[in-house]
């Protein structure tokens, strides 16, 4: 379970401070699929970044499975951190290791109990979830032989590589086409299934909102101004930014 | 042909031993001048105000002690350096006096070049990690030096041709090698055949350098095998 309590964060500019949150509190269960949507710059990607504190609140709290991560530093925040998986926007895969390699690295940093896996093993692990990807046969690749969809499924694998109880998604079917995300949507659905393990994801993809996630929240200008079941929010939305979205989107179908 | 065959009776021994010389003081500058650059670059790259650890003051002092460094001619800087070399190699001629000015040019060369290469590598690769758990010093040697090595690579020829050029120079004040052959025979003797004979070994050096360099990149980087 995740909680987000009162949680603001600032940016210096030359213009003075930029709140990208104003006091945002959330929570997240377990085993969901929680739906971040709202335009750029709302404050999406600062409030996931919180969770695995890529971005450190200004103020407010973090509790993950009951516990205050807000202040982790050092070692204690690596450990923690390799308990989160995380899958970006960008390819984010590297370049100059093999597919299997990519999927193993975070078992090379000593943060986790993967780490302590002889590498022979490691090796085993990271082919059994490329096989829940669906790649077993491109472990040998390296990353730019791969399309963008089987790409962003290898991150997906290496973000699970350490066991992770929650898995973050920024935006991470944003760069793909229609086919190709809803590949990508039906793997992070099935390792759901299989794992059990939450799923905090952000996009501006309606279909990508209504088609996978439990619950969505809707962010305007660093605050939360509406959430609940996926349901109850296309069917009857009540915040104006999430009509202009619903609007904007899927015209023929509201109206 | 007969010529030909004269010239190399008189002057093989003498240019063979001037390019085994420009070889061993290349190479060894070069070496030593990444064992220095690398660790330098490194530091320059982690600290710079958009770095993974950005430190101000320390980066402006770095790069200020760089700058110094690569704003010097290497005649000048050579000179300079003479008490100093003769206090740590012992000598200030041949080869061993000419590899620690050497060093000492090229280094924040090499250092700036391994700064380029490594602020190159895609900052979501290093986020990427950083989410993963990774510790900096796990970013530098698993991500930023991995991913940024065909790169580091492709700057070895041209750190290692920069030190060629240098090391003409340094033939000037009692070095060695083929610049100290050219300008002792080619110049000083208006022997021109001896002097084009230099400069026809130092173009066949720089090539094979290159090639060689751009076919470790090749076979190195693995975004080529697509």
């Amino acid at each position: 379970m995740i909680e987000i309590k009162n949680v603001s964060k600032t940016f210096p500019t030359s213009a003075g401070t930029f709140e990208a949150l104003h006091d945002v509190s959330l929570t997240i269960g377990s085993s969901e699929i929680f739906g971040l949507i709202g335009e750029s710059g709302a404050g999406k990607s600062t409030l996931v970044r919180c969770i695995n504190l890529l971005e450190r609140p200004t103020s407010g709290t973090v509790e993950v499975d009951g516990r205050d991560i807000t202040n982790l530093r050092g070692r204690e925040l690596r450990a923690f951190r390799s308990g989160i998986g995380m899958v970006f926007q960008s390819l984010s895969l590297f370049q100059q290791r093999t597919v299997l390699e990519n999927v193993r690295f975070p078992a090379t940093l000593g943060t986790s109990d993967v780490s302590r896996l002889s590498a022979a093993e490691q090796r085993k692990r990271a082919s059994q979830l490329l096989e829940v990807v669906g790649l077993a046969e491109k472990a040998e690749s390296y990353p730019n032989q791969l399309s963008g969809g089987q790409q962003q499924r290898v991150a997906i694998a290496r973000a699970l590589m350490t066991s992770p109880s929650i898995l973050l998604c920024d935006e991470a079917t944003s760069a793909l086409d229609t086919l190709t995300t809803a590949s990508v949507l039906k793997t992070l659905a099935h390792i759901r299934e299989e794992m059990g393990i939450t799923i905090v994801l952000i996009t501006h993809s309606l279909y990508v909102a209504r088609s996978i996630c439990d619950r969505i929240a809707v962010m305007e200008a660093g605050r939360i101004v509406e959430q609940g079941t996926t349901k109850e929010v296309f069917e009857a939305p009540k915040a104006q930014i999430t009509r202009a979205l619903l609007g904007i989107e899927s015209g023929e179908e509201v109206a | 042909m007969e010529a030909l065959t004269a010239f190399l009776a008189e002057y093989g021994q003498l240019l063979a031993q001037g390019t085994l010389d420009t070889i061993v003081m290349v190479f060894a500058s070069a070496l030593g001048a990444y064992v220095i650059g690398i660790p330098l670059g490194v530091l320059l790259c982690l600290w710079a105000p958009t770095g993974l650890t950005p430190k101000r003051a320390a980066n402006a002092v770095l790069g200020w002690i760089v700058n110094m460094g690569r704003s010097i001619p290497f005649i000048i800087l050579i000179l300079f350096l003479i008490p100093t070399t003769r206090a740590i190699v012992g000598t200030t001629l041949g080869v061993r006096g000419a590899i620690l000015p050497l060093i000492v040019s090229a280094a924040p060369f090499v250092a700036r070049m391994v700064e380029q290469s490594l602020a190159e590598v895609d900052a979501g690769l290093i986020e990427a990690a950083q989410s993963m758990g990774a510790s900096t010093w796990q970013i530098v040697y698993k991500v930023y030096l991995k991913e940024g090595l065909p790169s580091l690579l492709r700057g070895v020829p041209i750190a290692i041709i920069t030190i060629l050029g240098y090391s003409a120079m340094a033939g000037a004040v009692g070095a060695g090698g083929l610049g100290d052959i050219a300008i002792r025979y080619g110049y000083q003797r208006y022997q021109d055949d001896v002097m084009i004979a230099t400069i026809v070994i130092l173009i066949v050096l720089v090539q094979v350098v290159q090639s060689v360099g751009n076919l470790l990149v090749r076979s190195l980087d693995k975004r080529m095998h697509a």
